[in-house]
C-alpha cells in the first residue's frame, strides 16, 4: 500500500510550481483586500484536492490497469487512496497552520481584524474538503473521471432543482425568517464537532461504496 | 509445473466474448499468444490479472488458486506506457521498492545503466524505445517468475526489439521462469517462443509447440486452374488473391504431389492470416 501512497504523493511533484504561484497570487490578493484568509487557505485547499487530481493522472496514464496487475487487491487500492486523502488533509491543515502563524507573526493586526479563530476555520475547511471527496470518490470509482463530472453535475442540478421547487411550492425555506446570528453562534461552538461527525460517517459510507463500485469495474 | 493456468475462462461483452479459453504457461517456456487485433489477447491477460472481472473460469498462478499476493511474482508490460511522465527513474524505483517485496534496486539500476537511460530525466523526455526499456527493466527487477507481456515490442525499431527479445530469452534460462507473450508481430515469436496459442474471435484455434505448428501447417500457392482441380477436402483454409490462391493445408492432408506448390517457408503470419481471413471450402 505504501507504494500506492508514494505514487500519489509523487504526482504533487509536477504541481509544486503551481502551488508557489498560487500562494504568491493569493498573498498579493490578500494584501490588496487587507484580508489574509485567502492566502492562508489557498495552498491547503489545493493540497486537499490533490487526491482528486490523482484520479485524473491515473486515468490519463492508464495506471489503474497496471496497478491492478501488481500485488494489490482492489480493496487495498481504494484503502490507499482514502488514506492518502486523509494524510493530505492532515498535512494541508499543518501547512495552513504554518502559513497562518507566519502571517500572524508578520502581519498580526490584519489577522486580528478577521475576528475568527483561524485554526478552527482551517479545520472546518479541511473537513468540508473531505466531505466533498467523500461524495466524489465513489462516483469516480464507478464512472471514471470523465463521466463522473457529468454525473455529479447532473445530480447537483437535479437536487438544487428539486430543493428550489419544494421551497417555492411549500414555502419550506424562508431565508428571511432564519436567525442567522444564532446559526453562526451555534456553528462556532458546535461546527467542528458536527462537521467531524458528518465527515466521519460520510467518509465511511463513501469508502464502502467505492469498494462496491470498484469491484465491478473493468480496465 | 505451470506458472500460469487458465481453465474455461469466459467473458462476455456486447459484441465480443471469450469462450472457454484454456491456457497453460509451463515453467521454463515462452508461450506466444497470437491473434488479430480484437481477438481477445488483452482481455485474457486482463482477466488473468484481475484488471477485468471474468464471468466464469479459473485462474491458477504457480499452481495455486488466484490470489493477488501471488502477483508479487509476476512482471507486466502493457502495450501502452503506464508511467506518469513527470516521474524520473528514481521516482519509479521508489514506487517499485515499496510495491514489490523482492525489488532489486541494484539490478534495476544495472539495466538502466546498460540501456544508457539518464536517471534524473523525466520519463516524458525519453524516447519511445527508452521508455519501453524502462518498463521492461522495471518488470524484471523484482525477480518475477512469470512475465506477462502485452505487445511489448510494438512501435520499436528492429535493433531495440532484438535487444529486448534477448532479455526475454535470458530470463527463461532460469527454468523456473516463464513468459506469456502476446503479440501480433509473429516474427518475434518465431525466434523465441516454445509454444504458440492462436486465438481468433475469442476462441482458441490451436495451442501447440511452435515447432509442431510449423510442421503441421503448410501454405501452398495455386493458380486458378490448379485450385479448381485441387482436392478441396484437403484444404483447411484458402484465400483468393488477384492472380492466385493461398491455401492452408494440414500436414495430415499433405500429399507428395502438393510439394511443387510450396513457394515459401510457411510463417506464423501466413497461418494466422489464412485462419482469420481465409475461407473454408464448401464442397
Amino acid at each position: 500500500m505504501r507504494g500506492l501512497i508514494i505514487k500519489d504523493a509523487l504526482t504533487l511533484k509536477s504541481t509544486w510550481k503551481n502551488l508557489v504561484v498560487m500562494f504568491i497570487g493569493s498573498m498579493l490578493l490578500s494584501y490588496a483586500l487587507a484580508n489574509y484568509t485567502l492566502a492562508i487557505i489557498t495552498v491547503p485547499m489545493a493540497l486537499l484536492t490533490s487526491g482528486m487530481n490523482t484520479f485524473q493522472t491515473d486515468e490519463f496514464y492508464n495506471t489503474l490497469s497496471y496497478t491492478l496487475s501488481g500485488p494489490y487487491s482492489r480493496v487495498k487500492m481504494i484503502s490507499a487512496r482514502y488514506l492518502y486523502t486523509l494524510l493530505m488533509a492532515v498535512i494541508s491543515f499543518f501547512v495552513g497552520a504554518i502559513i497562518f502563524t507566519i502571517i500572524n507573526f508578520t502581519l498580526n493586526p490584519i489577522i486580528d481584524a478577521l475576528n475568527i479563530d483561524m485554526l478552527r476555520f482551517l479545520l472546518m475547511l479541511e473537513l468540508a474538503g473531505l466531505l466533498v471527496d467523500a461524495v466524489f470518490y465513489p462516483i469516480i470509482y464507478k464512472y471514471g473521471c470523465e463521466k463522473a463530472r457529468f454525473v455529479l453535475l447532473s445530480i447537483v442540478m437535479l437536487l438544487l432543482g428539486i430543493a428550489a421547487v419544494v421551497s417555492v411550492s411549500f414555502n419550506v425555506f424562508d431565508m428571511a425568517q432564519l436567525d442567522w446570528e444564532a446559526i453562526i453562534k451555534w456553528m462556532e461552538s458546535n461546527g467542528v464537532l458536527v462537521l467531524s461527525s458528518i465527515t466521519l460517517i460520510l467518509f465511511t459510507i463513501s469508502y464502502g461504496l467505492s469498494i462496491l463500485f470498484f469491484k465491478k469495474r473493468d480496465f | 509445473m505451470n506458472n500460469l493456468e487458465v481453465n474455461k475462462l469466459n467473458k462476455t461483452f456486447k459484441e465480443f466474448s471469450l469462450k472457454d479459453v484454456n491456457i497453460k504457461v509451463p515453467a521454463g517456456k515462452i508461450v506466444g499468444l497470437i491473434g488479430e487485433n480484437g481477438a481477445g489477447k488483452t482481455t485474457i491477460i486482463k482477466c488473468v490479472l484481475d484488471a477485468m472481472a471474468k464471468d466464469s473460469g479459473e485462474v491458477k498462478l504457480f499452481g495455486q488458486d488466484y490470489n493477488y499476493k501471488l502477483k508479487d511474482d509476476i512482471g507486466i508490460v502493457y502495450d501502452d506506457s503506464f508511467i506518469n511522465e513527470s516521474f524520473t527513474i528514481r521516482d519509479l524505483n521508489l514506487i517499485m521498492k515499496n510495491t514489490y517485496s523482492k525489488w532489486d534496486q541494484k539490478l534495476f539500476y544495472k539495466y538502466i545503466k546498460e540501456f544508457n537511460i539518464p536517471y534524473k530525466k523525466e520519463i516524458k523526455k525519453l524516447s519511445t524505445g527508452m521508455r519501453k526499456k524502462v518498463e521492461i527493466a522495471a518488470c524484471i527487477s523484482h525477480h518475477p517468475r512469470l512475465l506477462i507481456l502485452d505487445e511489448p515490442t510494438s512501435g520499436l525499431d528492429p535493433v531495440i526489439r532484438s535487444e529486448i527479445l534477448d532479455m526475454f530469452q535470458e530470463f527463461v534460462e532460469d527454468k523456473n521462469n516463464s513468459i506469456l507473450l502476446s503479440t501480433h508481430i509473429t516474427s518475434d515469436l518465431e525466434h523465441i517462443a516454445d509454444d504458440v496459442i492462436f486465438i481468433s474471435k475469442g476462441t482458441i484455434v490451436f495451442d501447440e509447440p511452435l515447432k509442431k505448428v510449423k510442421e503441421d501447417y503448410i501454405v501452398i500457392e495455386l493458380d486458378k486452374d490448379e485450385f479448381k482441380k485441387f482436392n478441396k477436402k484437403d484444404i483447411t483454409r484458402y484465400k483468393e488473391n488477384r492472380n492466385d490462391y493461398q491455401v492452408l493445408i494440414e500436414k495430415k492432408n499433405m500429399k507428395k504431389e502438393y510439394n511443387k506448390y510450396i513457394k515459401n517457408i510457411t510463417t506464423l503470419d501466413d497461418i494466422m492470416l489464412l485462419y482469420i481471413r481465409g475461407a473454408i471450402c464448401e464442397d
